[in-house]
């Protein structure tokens, strides 16, 4: 268990900056995941902190210990890896194993050891089978029962169920954060994968272009985006983004077509160009508001996303329930204050 | 029968029959020359030949064993022995610092290791060097001297086989094993070689067989009697029996077998390879 933490770590590949000035604090026993688009860095942070890739520069400590010079080995952590890189020609058993002698521990401790991991992710009756042999859940579970056996500091994780289906999936990201609590290791979580993120941690940052654009809890970071990118990133359906112009009151602003969207409580001032943001479950179909055209209807089973056009913006309008309606009917939109978020046009920060 | 049919029955005959052509055109003088080596003397080059001997007869194996065919054989399966496993630990290093590290010069060594594989086959160009060299060192007829030679001509094409071997492995892996706390050695050992099987088959058979095989520099850098390669202890014999096929036949047909018997245990690896290798996550 420990406390990992970077102090304006940056990484570059010769010109490329792939990393900037990133201070983060994570803290003992907690979960954090690092969740962005393809490529914005989140595994070479990773890799930082595992000891496999170097640091350009600031300082990365884990228990107040500098590790930038650190080998892997040598930094008491354990990585679950989006291939799981178990090695092919060792059975289950010596997969799981091979860390704990590389460490020199006794014999009976590392069965010990071993018996408990496999027990506690139900391995127990495939020790003697090969890497080939089994599917790609029971793999993924030989790539965790390696990390368990360790009993690290801290536990990586690269984007592990993302080479599972969907089912197995919801399956795995439940046992994975029941394991993590009931262990209290500390662990970071990479994904790109935005219910992951709510999900599985306790805290989330949000990464873009080799940056951290908020660091937060998942409600948090859902209720109170710091910029647009953060609204758009989190949340699916995607948040409706409008660009709009405070009106004179202050309290209220309107789009281009004559939408007039209320601002809730930002302090703006009148003329200020601005992006509103408001998410699909929280436009509301009803019995005053703004008309709207339904253009599109999509039904999932569970709810039902209408596309509405009104004033001659496209709206997402997520329905907690199911409702049968047709292209070109005529509705309502209403939007409360309360749940806007505003945007500045120009830095895309919330206001 | 379909038309279709019968076009492809004609096809995959002639395919056979072409097949057949082939082997025997290149079985058949080494099975003529086993055949001979069992011949008693004085039918070896009757004419007409006989396609089978009239009786069996080991007089011409008995005739080398005398010779100190033996011998010679005992030190080329020991050179090449030392040159398999020397070529094959040093070339499986040197194969992952190639492929794994990073260091000023990389190119150029890598260049230099191309550059030193067709000269493990066209050997003799480099027979005077070699000869000074050795020499200088004090080398020449010595016990170390083949093994030494052997491993420096066979080691760039291990290199070679190697790294392409361990090039084709995850970076993964790598990782996976440093953080469980491998060092690179034990990376490599461990991990990574029993991954490439078959590339050290073909390493092993290469070097074993350019070892088994190889002859200027046998003749050339040892004198002693004792420390003859086979090759050179076949031609001798060439000159010790005068126009005797019989010994001669035999000697040969005896070195065929450690090569056959290279095939059985290397190419054990490379089949092995092929059909379970593939080992994706
Ligand atoms: N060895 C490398 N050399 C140069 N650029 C690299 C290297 N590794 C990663 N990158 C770049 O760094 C960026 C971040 O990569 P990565 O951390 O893998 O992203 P993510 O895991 O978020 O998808 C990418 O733009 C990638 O192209
Ligand atoms: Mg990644």
């Amino acid at each position: 268990m420990a406390h990992i933490s970077f102090e304006n770590v940056s990484k570059s590949y010769s010109t490329l900056n792939v990393i900037r000035d990133i201070n983060l604090d994570i803290h003992d026993g907690e979960m954090l995941i690092l969740v962005g688009p393809s490529g914005c860095g989140k595994s070479t942070l990773l890799r930082m902190i595992a000891g496999l890739e170097s640091v350009s520069s600031g300082a990365i400590r884990i228990d107040d210990r500098v590790v930038n010079d650190l080998d892997p080995r040598d930094r008491d952590i354990a990585m679950v890896f989006q291939s799981y890189a178990l090695y092919p020609h060792k059975t289950v058993l010596e997969n799981i194993t091979f860390g704990l002698r590389m460490r020199r521990m006794a014999g009976d401790e590392i069965l010990r050891r071993a018996k408990q991991a496999s027990m506690a992710l139900g391995l127990d009756a495939y020790l003697d089978r090969y890497p080939r042999q089994l599917s790609g859940g029971q793999r993924q579970r030989v790539a965790m029962g390696r990390a368990l056996v360790r009993e690290p500091k801290a536990f990586l994780f690269d984007e592990p169920l993302s080479n599972l289906d969907a089912q197995l999936r919801v399956q795995m990201r439940m046992e994975i954060r029941a394991l993590q609590q009931k262990l209290g290791v500390t662990s970071v979580y990479v994904t790109h994968d935005q219910i992951e993120a709510m999900t599985m941690g306790d805290k989330i940052a949000v990464m873009n272009r080799g940056g951290i654009e908020q660091i937060g809890t998942p409600l948090d970071i859902y209720d109170r985006p710091a910029n647009e990118f953060v609204a758009t990133f989190i949340g699916s359906p995607m948040i409706n983004l409008l660009d709009a112009e405070v009106r004179g009151d202050g309290r209220s602003a309107v789009t281009p077509g004559g939408l007039v969207l209320p601002t809730g409580t930002a302090a703006l001032s009148p003329g200020e160009k601005v992006r509103i943001g408001i998410r699909p479950e929280h436009v509301r179909l009803g019995d005053d508001g703004a008309p709207g055209i339904v253009e599109a209807v999509e039904q999932t089973g569970l709810d039902t996303l209408v596309l509405v056009r009104t004033s001659g913006t496209a709206m997402r309008v997520l329905i907690r329930e199911r409702r049968y309606m047709e292209r070109g009917q005529k509705v309502l939109l209403s939007l409360p204050p309360a749940d806007m978020h505003v945007f500045s046009s120009d830095t895309g920060a919330r206001r | 029968m379909s038309a279709a049919m019968s076009r492809k029955l004609r096809s995959r005959l002639s395919l056979i029959a072409f097949s057949a052509f082939i082997l025997i055109f290149n079985l058949g003088p080494i099975l003529w020359g086993i055949l001979g080596s069992l011949r008693p003397r004085e039918e070896i080059m009757r004419f007409p030949p006989q396609p089978l001997p009239s009786s069996l007869s080991l007089e011409h194996y008995a005739a080398i064993a005398e010779s100190g065919f033996l011998g010679a054989a005992r030190n080329s399966l020991i050179y090449a022995a030392i040159t398999v496993v020397v070529a094959l630990v040093a070339g499986s290093i040197a194969a992952y610092a190639l492929d794994r590290l990073r260091f000023a010069g990389k190119a150029v060594v890598m260049f230099l290791v191309i550059a030193g594989i067709p000269l493990a086959s066209g050997a003799a160009a480099l027979i005077v060097p070699s000869y000074l060299y050795m020499t200088s060192l004090g080398l020449s007829d010595t016990p170390w001297v083949l093994p030494l030679v052997y491993i420096a001509y066979n080691l760039p094409t291990a290199v070679w086989v190697l790294k392409g071997a361990l090039g084709g492995l995850s970076r993964e892996l790598d990782e996976a094993a440093a953080i469980d706390g491998a060092g690179r050695l034990r990376t490599l050992f461990e991990i990574l070689l029993p991954l490439c099987k078959p590339a050290i088959g073909a390493a092993a058979l290469f070097c074993f067989v350019g070892a088994w095989n190889e002859f200027v520099a046998g003749s050339v850098l040892v004198d002693n009697p004792d420390l003859r390669p086979v090759q050179v202890s076949i031609y001798q014999n060439m000159g010790y029996f005068g126009r005797d096929w019989g010994p001669l036949l035999a000697a040969a047909t005896l070195a065929i077998l450690p090569i056959i018997a290279a095939f059985l245990v290397f190419g054990r690896l490379l089949i092995a390879g092929l059909t379970k290798g593939a080992v994706k996550g």
